[in-house]
C-alpha cells in the first residue's frame, strides 16, 4: 500500500475502528511502519480514542444505553452454553473446550479419546471437508483454525445443519490472542451425517460474522 | 531475512533495558514525536548503542508496536512481552550485521520482525488448558485495563473536548470505543451509514488530536518557563 492509496481509503480511521482484514490490516501496518505521515495519524488517534474511553469509564452512561454495557451471560462462566432448539439435551455434557493434545481423558467417559489433529479453515470456496465420526464415542472434536481480524476477549461458535437449523451453540472461552487454533469436544448425538457449517463471531457483537467453516458428518466406516 | 532464536529473558539484559516502568517515566508519548530520518547515521548510532537514538528508537517504534500488538494479543504482558522481543531482536540483528542493506526501510524491518514474533506468540498460545467450570470469572485486564497513552491531563482536555460535542456525536463515541458495540448496529440506531459514522469518527479524533497537541504545547511551554 502507498501513501496515496492509504488516503484515499481513509486507512488510518479503518484501522482505529478495527474494519480491516487481518490481509489488509497488515498491508497497512506495512506501510505506517514505513510512513511517518500515516505513522503520526495511527499514534495521535490512538491515543486519543483511549483517553476519550479513559473519560467514557469515569462517565456513568446514559439511561437509555445503560443496560447495554453489561451483557449478561456474555462472560467467561457462560463457555457452555446450551443449544438453542434441543432444550431436552440440555443436560447433557454439550460440548467442552480442550486440551490441544492428541489423547485426553474425559469425565464420564470410560475410554480415553483419540483427538483428530486435522484443523478446519474458514470457507475458502473449495470442498468441504468430511469428518468421520466415531459413533461408539459420545463425543468427537473439531479443530478450527481462527485467525480473527482482532482479538477479541470470547467467540460464539453457531453450528448449524444443512436446513439452517442451530444444532448448538458454544463459547470459546476467554482468548488472549487473535490468531489461535480452536479445539471443541461436540456431542456426536447433535450432528448425525450431513452437511453443516459453524458460523464465528465475537461473543460481544453477537451481529458480526468473522469467519465460517463447512464441513460434512459422516459416519466412521461408512463411505459414501 | 535471518532473526535471532527466541531467547528473549536471557538476552534482554544485555541491551539497555526497555522495561515498562523505564519506558513510562522516559519515553511515555507526546502526541506529536519528532520525526526522525531512518539513514545509515541513524542506524550506527543504534549499533554504538547512543542513549537518545536509542530513545526515540523504543519511543517512536514503541507506540507502535503496542498499537499493532493489542488489536492481535489481550494481555497486556503478552504485549509488553512482544514489544521487548520486537526490540532486543532488531538491536540484535543490526549489530549482529552491522546494519541493514536499506536503512531507510528501518520501519519495515521492525514490522517484519513483531510479525515474527507475534506467530510465534500464537503458535505457543495454541496449547491451552482446559479451565474447571467452577473456576472463578477471570478479570479482562486487556480490555479494562487503561492503556500507557492515558495520563490525567490528556483526560481532562478529552472531558472538556467531548462536553462541547453534540450528545449523539457522544454517544456514538462511547457505544464505538467504550463498549465496542457492532458499528452496523450503532449505524442503524443512529440512522447513519458506515462512511458517513467514519467522518464522524475521524471529525472528533481531528479535534482531539489539535486539543491534546495544544494542551501538550502549553504544559512544555509551562515548564519550560518554571525552569
Ligand atoms: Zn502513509
Amino acid at each position: 500500500m502507498d501513501h496515496k492509496t492509504a488516503e484515499q481509503n481513509s486507512a488510518v480511521e479503518k484501522y482505529l475502528l478495527n474494519e480491516f482484514t487481518t490481509g489488509e490490516r497488515q498491508e497497512f501496518e506495512a506501510h505506517f511502519f514505513d510512513c511517518p505521515i500515516c505513522a503520526d495519524l495511527v499514534r495521535q488517534g490512538a491515543i486519543s480514542i483511549d483517553n476519550i474511553k479513559g473519560v467514557f469509564r469515569e462517565t456513568p452512561a446514559r439511561g437509555a444505553v445503560a443496560g447495554r454495557t453489561a451483557r449478561p451471560g456474555s462472560r467467561w462462566f457462560s463457555w457452555v452454553r446450551a443449544p438453542v432448539l434441543v432444550p431436552s439435551l440440555a443436560a447433557l455434557v454439550l460440548a467442552a473446550v480442550v486440551s490441544y493434545q492428541n489423547l485426553v481423558s474425559i469425565p464420564r467417559l470410560e475410554r480415553p479419546l483419540v483427538l483428530s489433529s486435522a484443523v478446519l479453515s474458514s470457507v475458502s470456496r473449495g470442498v468441504a471437508p468430511v469428518i468421520r465420526v466415531d459413533r461408539k464415542q459420545a463425543l468427537f472434536n473439531l479443530n478450527f483454525e481462527v485467525d480473527s481480524p482482532q482479538a477479541y476477549p470470547s467467540y460464539q461458535c453457531e453450528f448449524r445443519n444443512q436446513v439452517n437449523n442451530i444444532v448448538l451453540s458454544v463459547n470459546s472461552g476467554e482468548k488472549k490472542v487473535a490468531s489461535f487454533t480452536l479445539n471443541l469436544l461436540l456431542p456426536a448425538k447433535l450432528f448425525p451425517p450431513g452437511a453443516y457449517e459453524m458460523v464465528l463471531r465475537p461473543d460481544s457483537s453477537p451481529n458480526l460474522e468473522l469467519r465460517r467453516y463447512d464441513f460434512v458428518i459422516q459416519n466412521q466406516g461408512e463411505d459414501h | 531475512m535471518i532473526l535471532a532464536s527466541r531467547s528473549c529473558s536471557a538476552r534482554t539484559s544485555s541491551y539497555r533495558s526497555f522495561t515498562p516502568s523505564l519506558y513510562d517515566r522516559v519515553y511515555r508519548v507526546s502526541v506529536n514525536l519528532d520525526r526522525h530520518t531512518f539513514d545509515r547515521g541513524y542506524i550506527e548510532r543504534l549499533i554504538q548503542g547512543d542513549a537518545e537514538a536509542e530513545r526515540h528508537f523504543a519511543r517512536y517504534f514503541g507506540d507502535l508496536l503496542v498499537i499493532k500488538l493489542r488489536a492481535r494479543l489481550r494481555s497486556p504482558q503478552l504485549i509488553e512481552d512482544a514489544r521487548q522481543e520486537t526490540f532486543v531482536r532488531v538491536l540484535h540483528v543490526l549489530r549482529n550485521k552491522g546494519g541493514l542493506e536499506y536503512p531507510e526501510r528501518l520501519g519495515a524491518f521492525v514490522n517484519a520482525v513483531c510479525e515474527n514474533v507475534l506467530l510465534e506468540t500464537f503458535r505457543s498460545g495454541s496449547r491451552l488448558q482446559q479451565l474447571p467450570e467452577d473456576a472463578p470469572e477471570p478479570v479482562d485486564q486487556g480490555a479494562s485495563a487503561e492503556s500507557e497513552f492515558v495520563t490525567r491531563e490528556r483526560k481532562a482536555l478529552v472531558r472538556n473536548l467531548l462536553s462541547k460535542l453534540s450528545d449523539t456525536d457522544r454517544e456514538i463515541l462511547r457505544q464505538l470505543f467504550l463498549e465496542e458495540r457492532d458499528k452496523d448496529e450503532i449505524c442503524r440506531e443512529f440512522r447513519i451509514d458506515r462512511d458517513y459514522l467514519r467522518v464522524r469518527v475521524h471529525r472528533a479524533l481531528a479535534r482531539c488530536r489539535v486539543v491534546l497537541d495544544k494542551g501538550e504545547q502549553t504544559a512544555a511551554l509551562t515548564n519550560a518557563a518554571g525552569q
